[in-house]
């Protein structure tokens, strides 16, 4: 087996708040975790204050918070969420600081319940444990060796994962076409640069809302942006074309009938509640197709990332 | 079976069988052993034995999703057994077990007591595993849906028949949803159990207020992690006491809720010979490493030379 999780305490540089409902956390990681990063992989996260929180607590460095409690305690572990958060790598990079290589990650997050809750109170000079890069990623490097038309298509938050993949085709000489489509305010320019970034790294960046009203978005669903796409391009266009998408299931669902019309190579990055995070309990499963019925795939390990054709979508 | 290995405070002698730590990785929640070893620096050899995930003779699909929910201080999961059968156990997952210096129990689980028996007859001729657990919590079909575990008499036949079916060591696994958990364990003894371990998740549910439906797929799932500890150590306890009574050489591997090397110690102390921990890695995937090293440093600081001098050890208050 490769060893290409890390777990580390990564230091957070940076929290951006987007509105109350959205932030972004840039984190330094090191160069390994980096270096086995690919767009679609997710981190897993703990989320508890106390470890991963303020005055750089972790496993073995809550001597501070030991004080209060009988000495040597490792008692303060049980009142913690026992579960990680699946966070996709939203962007990753490397800088220089100071002549010093630095390995970034960021996340994009959108508080929910506890859990995102709790990492939406870090913030710099604190520390997130993690374990990273987890997963099969998009499989892009192909679409890059065969000079393919990239369109993405994304549905709110699906939009997490596909930074990292447009810095990673923008690389390599791939101007793709996004399609983000998104029903609650998202504010994607205000205090966040997400906006400009994908403008930079696309050939076209086309946002459609069906709740959001504004001039320069299309009226109706994703969906419907990318299929009148898809009717508009020459035959040999479309043969030439893949589709990566990330979004609701019921958004990816559509994206996967209109891949299967239209003859397109599609990969789709799901989601499913974790356990273990690393493929060890099955209890992040999501039904495939097989023969004339079914099996289950690990969404964590044999995903996040699947080829649309595979998954059976109910 | 035991590999070559240096005794130190940390050995445990289960039936035999040498285990370099007391800390076993618990049934369900480690695979057949592959996973964790995709984490940089993690060593399956850091473990004392690993359980196996529940094999079945055939193929089992699971149910369908969500399969897992969290709770207060712990996480409810339903996976429904899923696992690809003996067979190909056997190709694809068993070869793979070679790699590793530590010691591997198999965990079976069957719906009828001539499943149970077949199933142990296959694992019986694995040199590769060192003891067979079963899994008695699975729901007995031909005799209408109650599991096999809640009823002495059952649980009696399925140890009985399992028993017949190998010369390895075999561990009955116990489950903490019966009215007097001694009743089982007195049928599993009888029945020539070589260790009984105990307990499996705690049945429980989870309902979402706004759709008034349980979270869980499958409605109802079994509760592991912190929430369960107490509940864990007073069934260890009380098992405990009656095979002590009867002077009986058995020894039990305790688990729900570790996810410290004071609830490992609590557990040895209640009366269990090693542990095992399942959700606890799910949080920290180093676990076994970090309560190997804080169980060490007690041994040393309190001058106790192994694990052996831990065990029972708890005195009652009058
Ligand atoms: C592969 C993957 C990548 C993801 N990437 C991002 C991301 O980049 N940014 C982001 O904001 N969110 C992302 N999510 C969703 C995010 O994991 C959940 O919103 C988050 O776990 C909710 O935690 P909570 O404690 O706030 O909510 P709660 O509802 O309290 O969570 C309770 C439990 O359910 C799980 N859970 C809840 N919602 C989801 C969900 N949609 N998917 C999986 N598990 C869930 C939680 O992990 C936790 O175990 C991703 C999910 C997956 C599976
Ligand atoms: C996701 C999950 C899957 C499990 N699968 C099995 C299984 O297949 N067979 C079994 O005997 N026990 C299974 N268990 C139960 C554990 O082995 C253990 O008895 C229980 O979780 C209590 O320990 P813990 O609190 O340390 O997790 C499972 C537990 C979890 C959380
Ligand atoms: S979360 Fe455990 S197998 Fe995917």
């Amino acid at each position: 087996m490769q060893k290409t999780i890390i777990s580390e305490r990564a230091h957070v540089l940076r929290k951006t708040v987007i509105n109350e409902r959205y932030f972004k956390l840039k984190v330094r990681v090191s160069k390994s975790a980096f270096n086995h990063a690919s767009p679609g992989h997710f981190a897993y996260v703990l989320c508890s204050q106390e470890i991963t929180g303020r005055k750089n607590r972790t496993f073995e460095d809550y001597k501070e918070l030991k004080n209060y409690l009988r000495s040597d305690s490792d008692s303060i572990l049980q009142s913690q969420l026992i579960l990680r958060r699946p966070l996709c790598i939203h962007d990753a990079y490397m800088r220089k600081e100071k002549g010093k290589e630095q390995y970034i990650f960021e996340f994009l997050v959108r508080k929910k319940r506890s859990g995102t809750a709790l990492l939406a109170k870090l913030d710099k000079g604190d520390t997130l444990e993690l374990l990273a890069p987890i997963g099969r990623p998009y499989g892009y490097e192909r679409s890059v060796k065969e000079k393919r038309d990239v369109i993405i298509a994304a549905g709110g938050m699906g939009i997490a994962p596909l930074v990292f993949l447009c810095r990673k085709l923008g690389e390599n000489g791939i101007l793709p076409v996004i399609f983000f489509g998104f029903e609650e305010a998202f504010a994607l320019n205000q205090g966040s640069s997400m906006d400009d970034d994908l403008k930079a790294l696309s050939k076209s960046f086309t946002i459609t809302s069906n709740t959001i009203i504004e001039d320069e978005y299309e009226k109706g669903f994703v969906t419907d942006t990318l299929a009148k796409h898809l009717r508009g391009l020459a035959p040999k266009a479309v043969k030439n074309t893949d589709i990566y998408a990330c979004g609701p299931y019921l958004m990816l669902k559509e994206v996967a009938k209109i891949a299967d019309e239209f003859g397109i190579n599609c990969e789709i990055s799901l989601e499913e509640r974790m356990g273990c995070g690393i493929g060890a309990c099955m209890a992040c499963v999501c039904k495939m197709k097989n023969n004339d019925g079914f099996k289950y795939k690990r969404v964590c390990i044999d995903g996040p990332v699947f080829n649309s054709k595979e998954i059976l979508f109910e | 079976m035991s590999k070559k290995s240096k005794a130190t405070s940390l050995s445990v002698k289960l039936k035999g069988i040498k285990l370099t730590s007391p800390l076993i990785a618990a049934s369900g929640t480690f695979g057949f052993a592959e996973d964790f070893e995709r984490i940089e620096s993690f060593s399956n050899e850091d473990i004392g034995a690993i359980t196996l995930k529940s094999v079945s003779m055939l193929p089992m699909a699971g149910n369908p999703p969500p399969r897992i929910v969290e709770t207060p201080a712990g996480i409810l999961n339903s996976i429904g057994l899923q696992n690809p059968g003996i067979q190909e156990f056997k190709a694809a997952h068993l070869p793979k077990l070679r790699k590793y210096n530590t010691v591997f129990i198999a965990n079976i689980v069957g719906f009828s007591i001539d499943e149970y028996a077949k199933i142990a007859k296959e694992f019986d001729g694995i040199k590769e595993i060192a003891a067979i657990e079963v899994n008695i919590s699975c729901p007995n079909v031909k005799k209408g849906g109650i599991a096999f575990g809640t009823d002495p008499k059952q649980s009696y036949k399925v140890i009985e028949a399992v028993r017949k079916s190998t010369s390895k060591p075999v561990i009955a696994k116990l489950t903490p949803n019966v009215t007097e958990i001694i009743d089982i364990a007195r049928a599993c003894i009888d029945a020539g159990t070589d260790m009984i371990s105990l307990i499996n998740t705690v049945n429980a549910m989870v309902i979402d207020i706004n759709t008034k439906k349980p979270v869980l797929f499958n409605n109802n799932g079994g509760l592991s992690g912190p929430a369960i500890k107490p509940v864990a150590i007073y069934q260890v306890n009380r098992v405990y006491n009656y095979i002590r009574e009867r002077k009986l050489a058995i020894p039990i591997i305790g688990m729900g809720g570790i996810l410290t090397f004071e609830d490992a110690l609590e557990f040895i102390i209640a009366g269990a010979s090693a542990v095992s921990i399942g959700t606890g890695s799910f949080y920290d995937p180093f676990i076994y490493k970090r309560i190997n090293a804080k169980i060490t440093e007690y041994l040393r600081v309190n001058k106790i030379s192994g694990i052996s001098g831990l065990v029972g050890s708890v005195t009652m208050n009058s």
